[in-house]
């Protein structure tokens, strides 16, 4: 019995732990959307680095000889109400949404996973406890929840990142309870436990980092869902400033130069849209190689 | 069965309470005096103290919550800060719109998404399935405010079909209820899609095609119920997500239902409205998701049975 | 023509990223009218992907038939259409398989599970498909079949969803059943009672049978002949009589070896060590040289051909050697040391 199984083993367990990295990136290569999304996402994260010095226009300069212009060879996405260049706000204004649904997802993971690993370890009274907490943010639709929220705090994007973070973390706590309560289940942490380790010791040594694939996965997605979520809060009001270069406000300005300016309204969502899918897109390549049980 | 849904109706009561009682404290959370929020900033010391005292602000918070129970439980939801209207009667004049708009949106993406679920496993890896995941992994990531703005671009500015806004007619619920419904109905069809090609590895899926069945009869005859049950479920999980987009859609649309309403509240800081209305959001996701355990448990002879 | 089914030289492979992997190396058996064959091995032997092979069922799996015929009736089943095939499957040809709690599907009553075979293949209304299938629930000994063909599989126990398995099987009275391991999942009590109701059903409509099983005391119970199967590979073949008393591979003893006789001390149970090699890690001699008993030089170098004595086939050195010698010495050959 024993002897097939040695036999086969020791190399797939070497080539797992040598090149754990470079397997990573192999498999992930195939997956072409998920690649490119991912370039788009570099890319994106280079402008929010550069984009202020590299832009062609101030992007909050007024100049009022060249309002509402269309696309033309000066500026590719045409001007706003107040003749800003499109283009160079959208790339300062990356900088805006990137950080705030980024950041938003962070607290809420961070916050989640907390409870997610003691609700998952502990169980009993300390699980049913987390759990119920979920159940009723659960009650709340997200959008409703982050817009009660903004509601009590006041708009601005610090409110915004409190609010999308706070419906984050009933997701994240389920789905890395989960992935607990499976690594738990697995035979090395009985014998762990059986040498004596700490519950503390227990947690960030042997069972976090069995549940990082799914968080990464998970992380991924979320921030899709938070660039839809902050914008839509801009949109309606509750966000960024009117005058500033975020995405969602911007949208919010331009509706009513539908008639006349398409323009204004079709670049800004247009570059939600792509930013959104590109993370979808890798969320869902990360997890088909990282995570492959998981389903949508 | 009906023990079933009499234990499911029984077991949300605990979770509508502390649900409430989470919306009660709401204004109690804003910061500042929640007297003078409803009086106003120019109000008097004197005209604050009344208002506190007629609204039972100064009782303590565990009595004031009861109060506010037996006031729900009656209809009375307070009145308007902006108009001094009952809060009551403004829902009542806006809530059915957005069920009108909701309910489209919903049945639209459930049959659209079951649909494009269904072609892409049935053709799984072959151009109709890409396509199909295409339409859906675009439809999860589009900002439904801004499918509403082209669309608006598209067929009231450029071709002048449909109306920009309003709820006049069957006309004005094209638009907003593709914008809402567009989101759902991708997740839906991505969900399906999985779940069929599930259910298709299932041993009695071989055991119909031992029996001689063809493709079709699989499909629809076996395997298609079976798989329908986990949509069920998620489409009921998603319904919130469709509540929240209303908010944003009647907005665009400028649609007199509950969303613009809670927009103009907040604007206005017109709080009993926002209260009341993020209570009746709420209510209504939970029921939608018990409505889905019915569906689910008619679905699942198991339950059924039970 | 007395045979009902055969198959020659049966290649299948499975689809693997660097081309295709056969699981089941050119395999040659047949079944007789009314007869009850077994084929007999561990799992992962194969027997599962042949009898899929046979249905042509693979639908659903990687795999694929690569070479080799398979007759049934005159007709070589490989080469239908599926529209043809489609013909054949529960109606001529029907197979019943292992799990019968999910080989039902959960959300359809019985009777529907059960007419819409009849409907498909006998030609009748849905009134007359009714009757027939109570009849047929009757006839597997399934009390109270009015108000079973009403119930959900899930209210039924294990051994009346093999009997329901046996009543679709057979509504269209077929001439060939293949039963994958009909009784594996079964209690052991459980698994007499399905027996007998295949050998009665077996009699009463003349069908051969062809028995998949890891269990020789099945084999033993109902069969006729028996095939043995090792890694994709027929290693031994004889008649039910034959094989028990005097087996000849060592494969074979040892699956015998290994099943517990009454009145045996239970303490000492043979099993044969090591287990099957994976099809991407075979040995290049003789398959079961690594875990045989018997082995010699030559089991790992070369396979042995399956060469046929009298009705008993088998696939051993241990029986071609003495050929071989000849061989060696007619060439004047003194090479065996």
């Amino acid at each position: 019995m024993s002897d097939v199984q040695t036999e086969i083993m020791p190399e797939g367990a070497v080539s797992m732990k040598e090149g754990k990295l470079s397997n990573f990136w192999k498999d992930f290569r195939k997956k072409k959307p998920a690649l490119i999304s991912f370039y788009f996402i570099i890319l994106l994260f280079i402008i929010t680095l550069i984009g202020p010095y590299i832009v062609p226009y101030d992007p909050a300069a007024p100049d009022y000889n060249k309002v509402l212009e269309s696309p033309s060879l000066q500026h590719l996405f045409g001007t706003d109400s107040f003749g800003r260049d499109i283009l160079s706000r959208l790339a300062v204004g990356a900088r805006i949404s990137l950080t705030v649904s980024i950041s938003a997802v962070l607290l809420g993971a961070l916050v989640g996973t907390f409870l997610g690993l003691i609700s998952g370890f502990f169980g009993k009274w300390v699980d049913r406890a987390i759990m119920r907490v979920c159940d009723v943010l659960f009650a709340f639709p997200d959008l409703i929840l982050a817009i009660g929220i903004v509601a009590i705090l006041g708009p601005g994007l610090k409110n915004v990142v409190i609010a999308v973070a706070f419906f984050s973390i009933p997701s994240f706590a389920r789905i890395v309870r989960s992935a607990t309560l499976e690594t738990k289940e697995m035979l090395f942490v009985e014998a762990t436990r059986s040498i004596g380790a700490s519950n503390k010791r227990m947690i960030w040594k042997h069972i976090f980092p069995e549940t990082v694939p799914t968080i990464i996965v998970y992380f991924t997605m979320k921030v899709g869902t938070a660039i839809l979520a902050a914008a839509s809060l801009s949109f309606l009001g509750l966000g960024a400033e009117p005058s500033s270069p975020d995405w969602g406000a911007m949208l919010s300005n331009s509706r009513d130069y539908i008639d006349s300016s398409f323009h204004l309204v079709f670049f800004p969502g247009l570059i939600i849209f792509l930013t959104v899918l590109a993370f979808n897109l890798l969320g869902d390549g990360l997890r088909d190689v990282l995570d492959p049980k998981t389903k949508d | 069965m009906w023990q079933y849904i009499v234990k499911r109706v029984i077991g949300l009561i605990p979770l509508i309470l502390v649900v409430s009682f989470v919306i009660f404290m709401f204004i109690h959370l804003i910061p500042g005096d929640p007297a003078r929020l409803i009086a106003g900033k120019e109000a008097t010391i004197e005209e604050v103290q009344e208002i506190r005292v007629s609204l039972g602000l100064d009782k303590p918070i565990i009595e004031q919550y009861f109060v506010y129970l037996k006031d729900l439980l009656t209809g009375d939801l307070g009145y308007s800060i902006q108009s001094g209207a009952p809060v009551s009667e403004l829902i009542g004049e806006r809530i059915m719109p957005t069920l009108g708009l909701t309910f489209i949106s919903i049945i639209w993406a459930l049959v659209v998404g079951i649909l494009i679920g269904v072609v892409s496993a049935v053709f799984r890896n072959k151009w109709p399935d890409h396509l199909g995941m295409v339409v859906a992994v675009s439809g999860i990531s589009l900002p439904n405010f801004w499918v509403g703005l082209v669309l608006i671009q598209l067929f009231s500015v450029q071709l002048g079909w449909l109306p920009t806004g309003g709820a006049d007619d069957w006309k004005s619920y094209l638009m907003p209820s593709f914008a809402l419904g567009a989101g759902i109905m991708a997740m839906i069809a991505r969900f399906m899609r999985s779940s069929l090609m599930e259910t298709m590895k299932q041993d009695y899926i071989r055991t119909g095609r031992a029996k001689g069945l063809g493709g079709n009869a699989i499909v629809f005859g076996h395997a298609l119920k079976n798989s329908l049950i986990p949509v069920v479920t998620i489409a009921g999980l998603q319904f919130g997500f469709l509540l929240g987009g209303s908010v944003v859609v009647e907005t665009v649309f400028s649609f007199p239902g509950l969303g613009r309403l809670l927009i103009d509240s907040i604007q206005f800081r017109d709080y009993p409205v926002v209260q009341a209305e993020i209570l009746l959001f709420s209510l209504q996701f939970i029921l939608v998701n018990l409505l889905v355990d019915i569906v689910y448990s008619f679905l699942n002879p198991k339950i059924r049975y039970q | 023509m007395n045979q009902l089914l055969q198959v020659k030289n049966l290649k299948t492979g499975f689809r693997k990223e660097n081309g295709m992997q056969n699981v089941v190396h050119g395999i040659s058996f047949h079944v007789n009218k009314g007869e009850i064959v077994g084929i007999v091995g561990e799992s992962g032997c194969g027997k599962s992907v042949t009898s899929l092979s046979i249905m042509r069922l693979l639908h659903d799996t990687p795999g694929e038939i690569v070479d080799g015929s398979v007759m049934f009736k005159g007709e070589d089943l490989t080469a239908l259409s599926e529209r043809q095939m489609k013909k054949y499957r529960g109606n001529e040809l029907s197979m019943i398989f292992q799990e019968p709690m999910t080989s039902l599907n959960p959300v359809l009553k019985i009777g529907r599970q059960l007419r819409e075979t009849i409907q498909l293949h006998l030609n009748m209304s849905k009134k007359e498909a009714h009757q027939h299938a109570i009849s047929m629930l009757k006839s597997v000994g399934i009390p109270r079949a009015e108000d079973v063909m009403n119930d959900y599989p899930h209210q039924l126990s294990g051994g009346m969803r093999q009997r329901v398995m046996i009543a679709i099987a057979i509504s269209c009275n077929p001439s060939l059943l293949i039963a994958d391991e009909p009784t594996t999942a079964l209690d052991v009590t459980i698994q007499a009672q399905i027996l007998s109701v295949l050998k009665d059903v077996q009699k009463q409509n003349e069908m051969g049978i062809l028995m998949i099983t890891h269990d020789l005391g099945v084999v033993a119970e109902v069969c006729d002949r028996v095939v043995v199967m090792y890694a994709g590979r027929i290693v031994e073949s004889a008649t039910v009589e034959e094989l028990f008393a005097a087996p000849k591979h060592p494969y074979t003893k040892g699956l015998i070896a290994s099943v517990p006789k009454i009145g045996q001390g239970i303490n000492r149970l043979y099993s044969i060590p090591g287990t099957v090699p994976s099809p991407s890690n075979m040995p290049t001699g003789c398959k079961f040289a690594p875990r045989c008993s018997q082995v010699m030089e030559i089991c790992k170098i070369k396979e042995p051909e399956l060469i046929q004595m009298k009705e008993h086939d088998c696939r051993c050195w241990l029986y071609q050697e003495k050929e071989q010698e000849v061989e060696h010495i007619e060439k004047g050959s003194s090479a065996r040391g």
